[in-house]
Parts: C-alpha cells; structure tokens; sequence
C-alpha cells in the first residue's frame, strides 16, 4: 500500500513540477512596463517635479514668500506635510534613479544621463533648502535599515560638484538629447546654461556655510558669463496645457475645482504696501484689480483746491492687500479702527487670470533672476563683465518686459529706494510694526527686487533668499495654525519638520538626523545657510494703526477724485484746523 | 413501477388507515419522525405532536418502520391494530455524527482531531440578514464578526485572531468541496460586499466551521485561517411534490442617533455673524453655509437666508439628520423543487430578494438567486453529480463611506444645527447646479448627493461544478472534480456635475470578469479489518484564475444628467488590471483506526505556486491529529458519560502570495503634452519571496453527557506564523513608499468553550440552552529588522499599527503631553495641552467574545433568542470627533452657556478668560467664575530665568495649576491633539437574533395539499443592550473590512430590523 501511494505520488509530483513551465509567464502583469523609454520616464519626473512644486506654492511657500495671504488650513504657517518627501523621493528622485539605472551603461544616453543628473541636482537643492539635513548619499538604497542624512554642508558642496560635473559633461552636438524633452526641447545647449545657473543660485544660497567651494563656483562663473543664461530665450520652465491630465495644479485647485473663498490666494499686504510705496506698476501686472462692485470703500481726508476745506470721503480702491492673519495682539492696546475694518474676502486683489490659466507654464529659473544673481556676485567683487548697477538695471527691465510693462521700467528705475544709491521712505504697515523703508545700501535693493521677480512661481526660492539675507522687514503671523509651536504668534518659519513617517520608518536616521541641529526638529530651527534670527517679542511691539498706505489713491485733493472718475460718499467736510 | 403500482394502490385500500404517535424515551412526541411502510414507498412524517396517520393495503400484514434521526430505528408489525404508541430509543452510535470534512470527504465526527463547529443554517433563513456572512455572528466560538454597517457591504470574518499583518486573515469559503472567491469588495471608499455574501441560505444544507488550520491543511495556502464548508441542499425524496415556498419580509429602521444639540447655531466663536463675509450683500442677511460648524450665536431666531436666497429664521433643526432616514421593507420570496428515488436526485430553487437602505434612495438591492443539485447513480460504478449556483445581483447607489465628499452618511457628523431639510431642498438652481451648502469640510449637500450621484453594479456570479465518482472495487473509489467559480460584472459610478464640491463631475464604469477554475482528482480507500480501520486519500488539483478588468472613466463630463462615458469634455482614460495564477497541488491523506477509540490522521500537501519565485514555488506542508474516544475505551456508563473524547493536532500550512509580487515595473502614467510618461511602482517588490508558514497545535475534548442532553467542547490552541508577507512602509528616501517584506511572526494562543443543552424536556415543553465563549491572545514577535512598529492603517494623525512585543491592534494618535508623573503639561499662552504624538490610545482586539443563544418549544410555538457579546476592544470614533469639532454634539455644549456670558454679554478680555486683569498681569478678581471650558492641567515649571524646566528625561515638570478659560470652540477643536477623549471600550451585549415561530398543526393541513406550515416574527439587532459608545455610534463599526479595524468613521447609523417569515411545503 505505502509503495503504491509513494509511486502515486512521485508520478503526480513529476506530471506537476512539469506544469511549472508557464509559472512565469502566469506571474507577468500585462499592464506594465519593465524597460520603457528614457524619455516616458524623464516626462514623468519633471512633471511630478513641477506638480509638486506648484503644490508647496499654493499650499506653504506662496505664504511664506509674502506675494498671497492665505486663509486657515496649512497655508497659516504650517510646516510641511508628509506628501512633498514623499513625491520628491519616490516620483521624482526614485525615477531619476530608475532611470539612472537603465541607461547609465548605455553610451548613446550619455548626454541624457547628464541632464538626470542635473535634474536630480535641482531636486535636491530645493530639499535641502526646506529641510537641512536630508537623506542624500545614502538615499534609494533598499538593503539597508537604517538611511543615515546627510549634512547640509555636505550636500550643497556635492550639488556645485555634481552641477559642473553634468554641465561639463554635455556634447552639444549629436542626436543624444531626449526627444520629447518637455523642458528646453532637446536644446543641449540650453541644458547646460540652466546647470551652471542653477549652480549659481545654489552658490549664492550656501555663500554663508560653504563660503569657499561657493566663491569659486561664483568666479568660474563669473569668468565666462556665456555659460549662464543669456536672455529670456534661455529660461527654463515647464509648460502645461489645456486638456485633462495636462493642467497646471494652480488651475486645478483654484479655478478648476471649488476652494473656499478664504483659501483663495490674496495680494498680500506687505507685498501691497511695498508696491504703493514705489508706485510699482507691477500691482497692476501681478494683480487682478477688484470688480468694482467689490471694491474696498474706504475712508480718507482729501484737501480741495478750492477752498481751505478737509474732506472726510470714503470711496472705492482698485487693490487691496490682505493681512496673513487680521488677528490682533491684545497686549498691542490698539485703539481706533483699524484701516481694514469690514473688508471680506472679495474686497482684497486676486492673481492675474494668466498666472492661473490651465496651460501657464512653472518657471523654473529666468533670465531676470540670473541678471539679480550677477548683480550680487558683481557687488560681492566674484567677477563679471558689467557694473552690478548695470546688471541690476537689467534684471528689473527684463522682469518688466515680460510682464508687459516694459515701458514704465526707467520710471520705477528712478524712483528714490529703486534708483541704485537711493535710499526710499516706504509706507508703514497697516499695525505700524513694520514699514517698507528700502535702505542706502545697494545689496538690499537686489534683494527686494529679486524677491519681487519670484513672483509667483520662485515663491520657494524667495523664501530661501529672505533667510539667507533676512532683508525684508516682515510682520508676524498672528495666528499660526501650528499647534507644535508654544505661540500663537511666529513669524515665517525657518524650516520645515521631518515628515512624520520617518520617526516612525527611519528612526536611527531621524534621530540622528535631529542631533545635527542640536536636538530639536522645529520649524524655528535656523539651516546652516540662513542669517541667524535674532526673534523679535511681538506683543511688546510698538502698534499703531496707520491708514495712509491706502490713502491718496488717486491723489491729495477731491479734485483728482473727480478728474479719475471716481465716485464718493462724502462724510464730512470741515476747516483746516 | 413500484411507484405507478403504488399510486394505483393507493385509492383501492384508501380504507385501512392507521393511526398513531411516535414517542421518545420520556414520553414526549416526537415530531418529524418517519413513518414508513415497508417495501413501499408510502412514508409519512410526525406531526407536532409526533402524531401520524397512514394508509396501508392491509392492516394485519403492514410492516411499518419508524425512524428518527438520533434514534434507532423500529420495524413494527402491524398485526391489524388501529392505533400504535411507539417509543423509540436514543441510539448512542447515531451520536456518531457524520461530518462534512475538508475536500468535501465525509468521516464519523469521532474519528476527527481538531475542532469544529456546525452552524445552524435553518434560522438565516428565518431571522434573515441580506447578507448570509452577518447571520455568523454570535453562532460559532472564536469567529468574530465585523461589518459595514450597510446591508450590501463587505462583512470581515475572523477565526482565531489575526495571522497576517496585511494579508489576507478571513477563514476560506468552500462550497461543496471546492474554494471560492471571497475576496473584499472594497474599492476605494464603495464597498462591493464579499464574495461569500453571495450564496443563498434556502440553498444550504449544512455549515460546517473548521477552526484553525490543523482542519483546513488540506486546503493549503488558502485555509491558513480556518474554513467554512458549505454543503448545498440536494434533492429528497418525500410525500407529496416535494415543493417548499419561502416569504420572507423584514422592515428596518434606525434605533439610535448621535446626541445633537440644538441651541446654537452656524456661526463661529460663539457669533452668529462672525464677520462681513457671511452677510449676503444683496439681503443684507446672514446667509447659511457660510461656514461650516454650529460654532455660533444662540438659536433665537435671528434673520436668516437659505442657500436659495429665502430668509427665515435662525432656528434649531432637531431633526435634520434624522429626516434622511426612512424605513425599509426587505422582501426574500424561494421556491424550491426537490425530488429524488433511489438512483437520482434534483432539486431546483429560485430566490429573488429586494431590499434597501434605512438612508434614503442607497444600497437598493435586487438579486436572484437559481440552484440546481442533479445526480445520477449508476450503480454500483459510478456516481455523477453535479451543482449550480446562480446569481445575479443588480445593486443600486451603494453608500460612500469613510467620509467620502459624495456620501450622504456625512451628515450625521457634519450637519449643521440651524439647517432644515427644506433649506437643503431643492438642491440646485435654474442650471442644475448645487448651491453651496458649505464653503469648506469638503461634503455636498446630502439631498445633492442622493438624487444627483449614482452608482449601479450587476454581478453575475456562477459557482458549479460536476463530480464523478468511480467505484473501482470495494474499498477504492476514483473521484474527479472540476468547479468553476465565476463572476461577471459591470458598473458605473456618476458625480453629478455642478456639486459644491465636484464642480467638473465625473463618471468612471468598469467590466469586470473573474475565472477560477478547479479540477481535481481524488483516489480514496478505505478498508476495515477486525478492529484496524484505515482510510486514505491521494489527489492532485490544478487551481488556475484569472481577474480580469477594465475601467474607463471621465473625469470631467460635459452635461448634466447624463450616464454615459460619452457625457466628457476631457479625453476619458482607460486602465485594465489582470492579475492570473496557477495553483499545482499534490495531496494525501490516511486515517488509521483501532477498535473505534482510536484514531491518527496524517496529512502532507505539496504546493507549486506560480506568485512564487521559481526557488521558492514547491513548498510542503504536513499535519497529524489523532483522537482518543474515551467513552469507547473505558465503557462509561452512557446515561452518564454518552460520549467523551480527547483530541491533539498539529499543523503546518503554507501560503503564497498574490499574483505580481515579485517584480517591480513601470505604470502608465498618462499623457503629458502629446507624450505618454510611466512612472515606476512605488511598492517595492521582492523577486525572493518564500512563502509564509503558520503553524498551529490544539487540544481539545467533546463530551456528551446524559444521553447527550448535555455537551460541552473545548479547544485550546497556539498557533505562528513565520515568513510573513507584508507590505510594510518604507522610508520614503528609498523611491519606494512601500516594500513587500518576508519577515515577522505572530502568534495567537487561545480557548474555546461551546456548551449547549436540554435544559427542560417534557412533552409540550422543551428550552435548549448553547453557549460559545472564547478568548484569544495576540502577540506580534517581531517584524522586519530594525523594524518595531508597522501602520496598517489609520485616519489623519491617527494610526492602527503592528507593535513588536504587543498584541496586534495598537492605536495610536496625537495626545495630551504628560509630565512623567503623569500630569497633563498646558501651554501658557493659549490654556491648551502641549501634545505628544504617537501615543497608545488602546488595542482594537477584543478580550473574548461570547454568545448566548436559547430556544424555547411549548406545543407548536417555538422562541429562539441570540445574544452576542463583545468584551473589549478600542474604537475610535472619527464620527464623534468630527461631530464634536463641528460643535454639533450635547458633549459640545460644555462651556458655551459661561462663555457667551463672559465674552459677549460681559466682553471680558483675552487676559481676563486667563485669569489676570487686562492691565497690568494683576490677578483678575473674578477669576473664580467659570468663563468657558478648561483643560486640566499644570503650567510647565520654569526656572529662575523663566526657561522651562526638563527632568531627567527630558520632560516638563509641572508647575503651577493651570487656570485658564478656553472658548469652548478651541477646545473642542483641539481634539486633533488630545485623541483619547475619542477612543472608547467597543464592548457591547446586543440582541442579534429572535424568532418567534408558530408551525400549524398538522390537523389543519392534513385535508390540504400542505405538508408543513411555519409562520415566525423575526428580528435581528433589535437591542444594545449594553454598550459604551456614544450614541448613534455601533461599537462593531468599522471603517474597512481590511486588518486596520478600530476605527470608526461614517459607516451607517445603527438599525434594527424585524419582519415575518412564512414557510410552507406541499
């Protein structure tokens, strides 16, 4: 019996170990790719790469860049999620990775694996402008438990290395270029303009903590001004489209889909009080003006030329900034009405349609913003062939002509703050804790206007550029939705926390991520790169409620009223004490 | 021909009737014995009260034998009585039941070493639930029950505790001998159902629960949890046309809602016009929907315009919630047909159910339900069977869960209090489009998501398969299989365009088409020889499937109302998923008897998987169990012990994985700009997967006492399982969000108790008693290294997880810092606690689980009662969250009364509320009076400098008492950080189950062409009697049917249901 049984079974195994030939086959999901194009994958991280970008903008960055005032939910100050880490490391790096991986042997994808590279370069660098420390060398291995994070230092000195690297290692000619490429459209050249720009930024960002590997790449660069962006035709960016699977998130979230009306992006009002400080015509390039229905009515004294008589009148205003938070410190004592009492949310000036059309395409890096760059190295003496007035002057006019206000440039030019070695009086904030003043100095004045240029798209990048060089004189937030922090009070924050999964999936990196700050991961915790805060206390803060960054809109008298078509209440009339 | 001379018989002697009872051993009748005549095939059954009449040719020479099953049977000789008393005597051998066993091999139950336990099918057919999965609860030791709450949803069934951490841990379906599909329906947050829901109870015979994988080793990778064998009803030969008729309607309506509050309204800090932007310039009126919180002013009756523009008054709604609900009529109508002689047998039945939802116009159900059982006997060599389950499902607008923006369930939690239906209704303007209900919280209006979104599936779903056994000689028989188990499905989904939400609208439909296909071949012996007894069984099986489907959907349509993928303005997109695997299987079995009282059963199967790596593809697993009859052995007294026996197995079973698992690839990612762009798979998969391993040991021991008016089972088991396969988290800086991991083990240890009895039997009264009672123990030993913590699932910063070292099940969330001592540390500037994340809020794992269950008998009227109990277990409940940061809730009521008081009437200030004058940080005299809600707790300790103080572990230290008033908006509100006022003991008693039935006495049938008539009152979940969750929250609530248990959030409102059952045969 036992025998028969074993001869069963050992003709039943034999007859079923050969049934094991289609296993694999059986085990193949038909519906994916196991070795696709270069070039599929390529256009699917530099698409995740902007996605997410615009993503943090609307969500974090468009907030802390002062351009837009955001109402509740993450914009208020948040300190990041867990989605961008996510979306960085698996869409977009793990992809450069894969792709690495698949095509680095091949010579005929040399150039390819170049502009990877680079890519992966210009990922990293907004990274580790957000967090610090991040996992770098050590990152997209699968072996091994624990993921340790590098230094910022570190990772910024490898960023110049690799960046010349890649941007040396380009052959200009040939046909190894991806074809589609949804960036410079396969022009190799412009590939490696944007590398060695890139290189700058990132130089002048670690200027502070990598002050020699940053000077050198500085001068290199310097040196030969024709390996950087030469106009407008060199920009990089990434264009969208119209249809289903195409549209910009911008587009997706704010006009495509319902948001609340207090989660739609408004002008901000330090970035509003600044352009009615200077008269900067770019209120009315950025900004939509408000519906007139809409507009804010507001009171304001106005003289005549006719008589000796003051006028109380209110009267509707084109624009107007609205406060990150209308929240009011009770140890300020303010007394009187404030300059925006009663305003709702359709009052304030929105974004220009065109920024949030479906196909606007992300700038990535302009020209204007390499102009400002050269402006700088030029002023810090790093060489280049023009006056760092001369490359000012630049940077603001082409900045103008593409927003199509070319025109009034040399007037914006002259005015006393803009003009180089001018110094301008701004308006003061609505509270009176902060003003607009633009100083003497001439390395403010880059800053500013560089910090305007970002509009909207570098919002990541102004934030960078404000903690490096703290020159803007910004208000606080007065009611942070972060409820980590022991305030209700902060102002931007200066990094973002670890994303909560990695206390949980990489704690030894974690922590040992955090002892490279000094023990905390706080949102309040200066990088390396950035000038050290020195924290003002807020609810000690002279405050004043100060109307006139909103007055005169149409000039002193009654008169100019009437000669712009406005029409007016009046309230009051009354002698000139 | 005996059957046409019977027939022709039959009115020629119609005369000689004889009448009589038929008895047990105390005297009291025995209903639905049968009373046969002898080499005829006249038989008749008992009626209530075991009384019988039958026609016989010839009074002195009729032979009659009386049988009943449990008793021996009586051949009694007429010899010209009228009237007969027949007492039949218990037989101690027929309590040697024959079981259904794995492979759908019958075996004497004592010849068994592992436990197992029948479920009554009769009652779900009665006490009826839609779906047959729900009616396990509360009926088998050990087996847990969770459902969605929504009467087409997916019900999770566990046995044991939980095996695998995010594989599959539901025991396996198998109907009649071969495995079916009874995956999850969930997708995304709609809920298909189970598989299993589909079978039709009219069409089951027997249940039989395996329990732990020592009985299912046999089935191998699939049965690592347990299994359920279903045995369909096949045809019977009886009097008459053998047709039986089944009504059936129940009626279902909520029993319990939230506790709403109905004094304040929309609004925020306590205002009932926060600020400008909630008044409608054009009316100058506050204008609802503004926000989205009942955070506001009083309910006085304050101007107040609708969405439509009409102004009315700011007045409470206490029953805006409640108005969505409705009460249902669920109807189940069978006709069965059944017939069989002495070589065939069939029988045909039909069911069409339809029913709904106590939620308006959702999960509307219409199924039909065909069998049909055949077999043909050619004796004595072969033996053909064959079997079909048919059904076709049709269900209409199933209900979104987890909070879903297009569920209409959103409103228990969300809405607000000053809102009337009649305000939400009609619920679009001239354009078809929704008016805004709310700006923000991202849900629609309930009346928008009723009657403009839709969803619809159709499911035809075809279980058969046909058996031929072969008589080779005696003692050996050749069988061979194959079954199929079939599903073909469509569906769509529809958002209407123009929602407060969905602006775009969207339309998706899939086709969906699964094979799985089983054939089998099966050599069984079996032979006796004086006392030795041997059995075994040699097969192999081929299990291929194939899950196949395709979608094509719209993401933004181009009209309104219309249900089609051609109603786009965007290209549509198109996906199609297949995922295929082959099973290869070689098995055997032997039992080996001594002298009746002995038994060792050894089984070993070979699997060859193809979701495996060639190294890993063949693996072997073994079992051996054994029993010892002990009432064979030491010949008890059977009016004592009537049977006793003691059983041990030990088991190993493997089990693969899912099909694609190995290698990771690129997805089609979409079009971009005119260019197609993949990106890769963020799971990260493992081309060296070995196949997980449970092993499994249990003891136990079935006894019967007092001619088996009394028995009692216990089971104590262990089991662990090694090797798991999990998708664990990953560090994302990997390019991975996951990885499949082939690491861990968890163990389960555990009792099972069953007791049923007879606890009073006389003549015109009988109350059976049984009882389950089990416990398990979970232990997660270890994960992936360096690996001590894995989330299976969660909501927002809260999170169900694997904890090395605990059981499985740990929630955890954000929480109140605690000093080290144990006080809560509160911030100094706004009176709200400083939080820690990750805390352990509680286990979702129950203590032990019990059922209670009784029938009661008088004459024709019979009372069964179920009662389940539960005791342990967190849940929490995002419902109760949510409702009370929306300030819905009474609970959020606290605080609000001395706030308006102190902030509006008295407009005392930020510092006041603080407990310091406005000026100055003087002490506030007036700080006694309570001025909102306030957190209990301690300012953290400074020192000197005014720098917080840290111990040792670096934790604050509590200083002074904290004193500060919060409004209670904030307060509530910052339950996001303080999760433990959330969690709550998910221990429960409910009533699950009455029948109260009335069989019509065979007296009144006997001059109709009826046999057997039943009309019951039935209910199911009629009363909680004990819970601890807040109302309208059901502690057996669950977000998904998936391992991530614990978590509550927009299932459905609790409902009962009660109907009556008719039953007639003829």
């Amino acid at each position: 019996m036992k025998k028969i049984l074993y001869i069963l079974s050992v003709i039943l195994a034999g007859t079923f170990q050969s049934c094991t030939k289609n296993f694999e086959e059986t085990n193949k999901n038909p519906n994916q790719f196991n070795s696709p194009d270069a070039e599929a994958i390529f256009t699917g991280v530099a698409k995740a790469t902007v996605d997410q970008m615009e993503r943090n903008n609307y969500l974090f960055f468009w907030t802390y860049s002062n351009f837009f005032a955001i109402d509740g939910g993450t914009a208020r100050y948040g300190s990041g999620d867990d989605t961008n880490w996510q979306q960085m490391y698996v869409n977009v790096l793990g992809n450069i990775n894969q792709l690495k991986k698949r095509y680095k042997d091949n010579p005929q994808y040399a150039n390819r694996i170049q502009i990877a590279e680079i890519w992966e370069c210009y990922a990293y660098s907004y990274l580790v402008g957000i967090y610090g420390p991040i996992p770098y060398s050590q990152a997209m291995m699968t072996n091994t438990p624990i993921i340790e994070f590098d230094d910022e230092n570190t990772i910024y000195a490898s960023l110049l290395e690799r960046l010349k690297k890649a941007a040396d290692g380009l052959k200009l000619t040939g046909a190894d270029t991806f074809t589609p490429d949804v960036v410079f459209n396969g022009d190799l050249l412009k590939w490696k303009k944007f590398a060695n720009s890139l290189r700058l930024r990132i130089a002048l960002r670690c200027l502070r903590n990598q002050p020699e590997a940053a000077e050198a790449a500085i001068r290199e660069l310097m040196t030969d001004e024709t390996l950087l962006m030469q106009g407008v035709a060199d920009n990089a960016k990434l264009s969208y489209g119209t249809g289903e699977g195409n549209e910009a998130p911008y587009f997706i979230r704010l006009v495509k889909n319902t948001i609340a009306d207090g989660d739609f992006p408004k002008l901000n009002d330090y970035l509003f009080t600044n352009f009615r400080s200077y008269k900067d015509p770019r209120l009315g390039a950025y900004f939509e003006p408000v519906p007139v229905a809409d507009q804010y009515a507001m009171l304001d004294t106005l003289a005549s030329t006719a008589d000796d008589t003051l006028r109380i009148v209110s009267y509707k205003i084109p624009h107007l900034g609205s406060p990150k938070s209308p929240a009011i410190l009770p140890a300020w004592g303010l007394i009187g009405q404030s300059p925006i009492s009663g305003t709702v949310f359709k009052n304030f000036s929105k974004p220009k349609a065109s920024i949030l059309a479906s196909n606007k395409p992300f700038s990535i890096m302009d020209y204007a913003e390499v102009c400002f760059m050269k402006a700088e190295a030029k002023y810090l003496n790093y060489g280049g062939a023009k006056t760092a007035e001369e490359y000012y002057k630049e940077a603001v006019t082409v900045n103008f002509t593409t927003w199509g206000i070319a025109a009034s440039a040399s007037d914006y030019l002259n005015t006393n703050g803009i003009k180089w070695d001018t110094q301008g009086k701004g308006f003061n904030y609505y509270t009176g804790l902060v003003n607009t003043d633009i100083p003497l100095d001439n390395l403010t004045k880059i800053w500013t206007q560089r910090w305007i240029n970002y509009y909207p798209d570098g919002a990541f990048d102004a934030w960078c550029l404000q903690r490096r060089t703290l020159s803007l004189d910004l208000p606080p937030l007065t009611n942070a939705g972060n409820p980590n922090l022991n305030s209700t009070i902060t102002d931007i924050p200066d990094r973002w926390e670890f994303p909560n999964v990695e206390r949980t999936y990489n704690p030894t990196g974690y922590n040992n991520a955090i002892a490279k700050f000094g023990a905390n991961d706080l949102p309040t915790v200066s990088l390396k790169f950035a000038k050290p805060v020195v924290r003002r206390d807020w609810n000690t803060a002279r405050a004043f409620y100060d109307p006139k960054y909103i007055q005169k809109w149409y000039g002193p008298t009654i008169q100019s009223l009437a000669a712009a078509g406005i029409p007016y209440v009046l309230v009051n009339k009354f002698v000139r004490p | 021909m005996l059957m046409m001379a019977c027939c022709m018989a039959f009115p020629a002697y119609a005369q000689n009737i004889i009448k009589g009872r038929v008895l047990d051993e105390t005297g009291k009748g025995l209903p639905g014995a049968s009373v046969s005549l002898k080499e005829s095939t006249t038989r008749v059954a008992t009626d209530g009260d075991g009384a019988f009449s039958i026609s016989v040719p010839n009074t002195s020479s009729a032979v009659l034998i009386v049988a009943y099953i449990g008793y021996k049977p009586q051949t009694i000789s007429v010899d010209g009585k009228q009237n007969l008393t027949i007492n039949l005597l218990q037989d101690a051998s027929s309590l040697n039941e024959v079981v259904v066993t794995a492979l759908g091999i019958s075996r004497e139950s004592k010849s068994l070493g592992y436990a197992r336990q029948k479920v009554d099918v009769g009652e779900m057919t009665e006490a009826r639930d839609p779906n047959i999965i729900n009616m396990l609860s509360g009926k088998v030791a050990g087996l847990q029950i969770t459902t969605s709450g929504q009467p087409t949803g997916s019900t999770r069934v566990v046995l044991r505790g939980v095996n695998s951490l995010t594989g599959n841990n539901e025991p396996l379906w198998v109907v009649d001998g071969i495995p079916i599909d009874n995956s999850s329906g969930q997708r995304g947050n709609l809920d298909y159902g189970s598989g299993a829901s589909v079978l039709n109870p009219d069409d089951i015979e027997s249940m039989e629960v395996l329990k732990g994988p020592n009985a299912a080793a046999l089935y191998g990778s699939m049965a690592a949890n347990g299994a359920i064998l279903v045995t369909t009803k096949k045809g019977k030969a009886g009097k008459n046309f053998g047709i039986s008729v089944n009504s059936n309607f129940m009626a279902s309506a909520i029993t319990e809602l939230p506790a709403y509050q109905n004094v304040y309204g929309e609004g925020n800090a306590g205002r009932y016009v926060q600020d400008l932007n909630n008044i409608d310039p054009a009316l100058g009126v506050y204008i609802m929907g503004k926000t989205d919180r009942s955070w506001g002013a009083p309910l006085l009756g304050q101007p107040y315009a609708s969405y439509a523009g009409v102004v009315r008054g700011y007045v409470p709604q206490p029953d805006n919630v409640k108005d969505l609900y409705h009460s249902t009529l669920t109807g189940t109508q069978n006709i069965a047909l059944s017939k069989a002689d002495e070589t065939s047998s069939i029988r045909m039945s039909y069911t069409f159910t339809d029913g709904n939802d106590v939620l308006q116009k959702q999960n509307i159900v219409n199924k039909h339900n065909f069998a049909l059982n055949a077999s043909k006997n050619f004796k004595p060599y072969l033996k053909v069977e064959t079997r079909l389950q048919y059904a076709n499902e049709d269900v209409q607008n199933r209900t979104y869960r987890n909070m879903d923006s297009n569920s209409p369930m959103n409103a228990y939690i969300f809405m607000i209090r000053s809102v009337s239906p009649s305000d939400l209704s009609p619920w679009e303007d001239a354009n078809g489009n929704s008016f805004a209900y709310t700006n923000r919280g991202g849900y629609e209006n309930p009346y928008w998501s009723i009657n403009e979104n839709s969803n619809n599936d159709r499911k035809n779903r075809l279980i058969g398969g046909v058996t031929a056994t072969l008589g080779i000689t005696k003692d050996l028989k050749f069988r061979s299989q194959i079954a199929s188990d079939m599903n073909f499905g469509t569906g769509y989904t529809f958002t209407e365009k123009g929602g407060a939400i969905s602006k775009t609208g969207s339309y998706s439909e899939f086709t969906q088409n699964n094979q799985n296909w089983n054939t089998e071949g099966l050599l069984m012996y079996a032979k006796k020889i004086s006392k030795f007894s041997v059995s075994a069984n040699l097969g192999g099986n081929i299990r291929t499937g194939k899950n196949y489907r395709t979608e094509a959907r719209s993401t933004a349509l181009a009209v309104h109302d219309m249900i089609s993928i051609s109603n786009t303005s965007v290209t549509p997109l198109a996906s199609e998923q297949l995922d295929r695997y082959i099973v290869n299987s070689v098995f055997g079995t032997a039992t080996f008897g001594y002298n009746d009282y002995l038994f060792v059963d050894v089984t070993g199967r070979n699997d060859w998987s193809s979701t495996l790596p060639r190294s890993n593809w063949s693996f072997f697993y073994p079992s051996v169990s054994g029993s010892l009859v002990l009432s064979e052995l030491f010949k008890v007294p059977k009016e004592i012990l009537t049977f006793g026996k003691f059983r041990a197995s030990i088991a190993k079973v493997g089990n693969a994985t899912s099909p694609n698992n190995l290698n990771s690839a690129f997805n089609y990612g979409g079009n971009f700009l005119g260019n197609s762009w993949v990106a890769m798979d963020t799971k990260l998969k493992d081309p060296n997967l070995k196949p997980e391993e449970t092993t499994s040991a249990e003891l136990g021991i079935d006894l019967k006492f007092f001619n088996g008016r009394l028995t009692f089972d216990a089971t104590a088991y262990r089991s662990s399982s090694v090797n798991q396969i999990f998708e664990a988290a990953v560090p994302v800086e990997t390019g991975y969000t996951r990885a499949v991991v082939n690491a861990g083990e968890i163990q389960n240890r555990g009792l099972e108790f069953t007791v049923s009895g007879t606890a009073v039997s006389t003549k015109d009264f009988s109350w059976d008693v049984n009882a389950n009672w089990s416990v398990n123990r979970n232990k997660v030993v270890s994960l992936s290294p360096g690996i001590n913590r894995f989330q299976l699932g969660g909501w927002f910063q809260m999170s169900v997880n694997a904890d090395v070292g605990k059981p499985i099940g740990s929630i955890r969330g954000n929480d109140q810092y605690r000093a080290s001592t144990g006080e809560v540390i509160i911030k100094t500037d706004s009176g709200q606690p400083y939080y820690d994340q990750n805390v352990y809020l509680g286990n979702f794992l129950p203590d032990w689980l019990g059922s209670i269950g009784s029938t009661f008998k008088y004459k024709n009227f019979d009372l069964n009662f179920n009662i389940a109990i539960k005791k342990g277990g967190d849940i929490y409940s995002v419902g109760n969250h949510k409702a009370n940061v929306a300030g819905n809730t009474v609970a959020s009521l606290m605080g609000r009364d001395e706030y308006l008081f102190s902030n509006i009437i008295l407009g005392e200030s930020g510092n006041e509320m603080k407990g310091t004058t406005q000026l100055n940080n003087l002490p506030y005299p007036d700080a006694e009076r309570l001025k909102g809600v306030k957190f209990e707790g301690f300012y953290p300790l400074l020192d000197a400098s005014g720098k917080v103080v840290l111990d040792a572990n670096g934790r604050m230290v509590p200083g002074q008492r904290a004193d500060f008033n919060v409004q209670p908006q904030g307060y509530w509100q910052y339950m996001d950080f303080n999760m433990h006022d959330n969690i709550f003991d998910a221990s429960y008693v409910k009533l699950n189950q009455v029948i109260f039935g009335y069989t019509l006495p065979n007296k009144w049938l006997s001059k109709t062409p009826f046999q057997n008539a039943k009309l019951s009152l039935v209910g199911r979940n009629l009363w909680t009697i004990y819970k601890n969750t807040p109302n309208g929250i059901d502690p057996e609530s669950a977000n998904s049917s998936g391992n991530a248990q614990g978590i509550e959030m927009g299932g459905s409102l609790p409902y009962a249901t009660y109907g009556f059952d008719f039953k007639i045969s003829f």
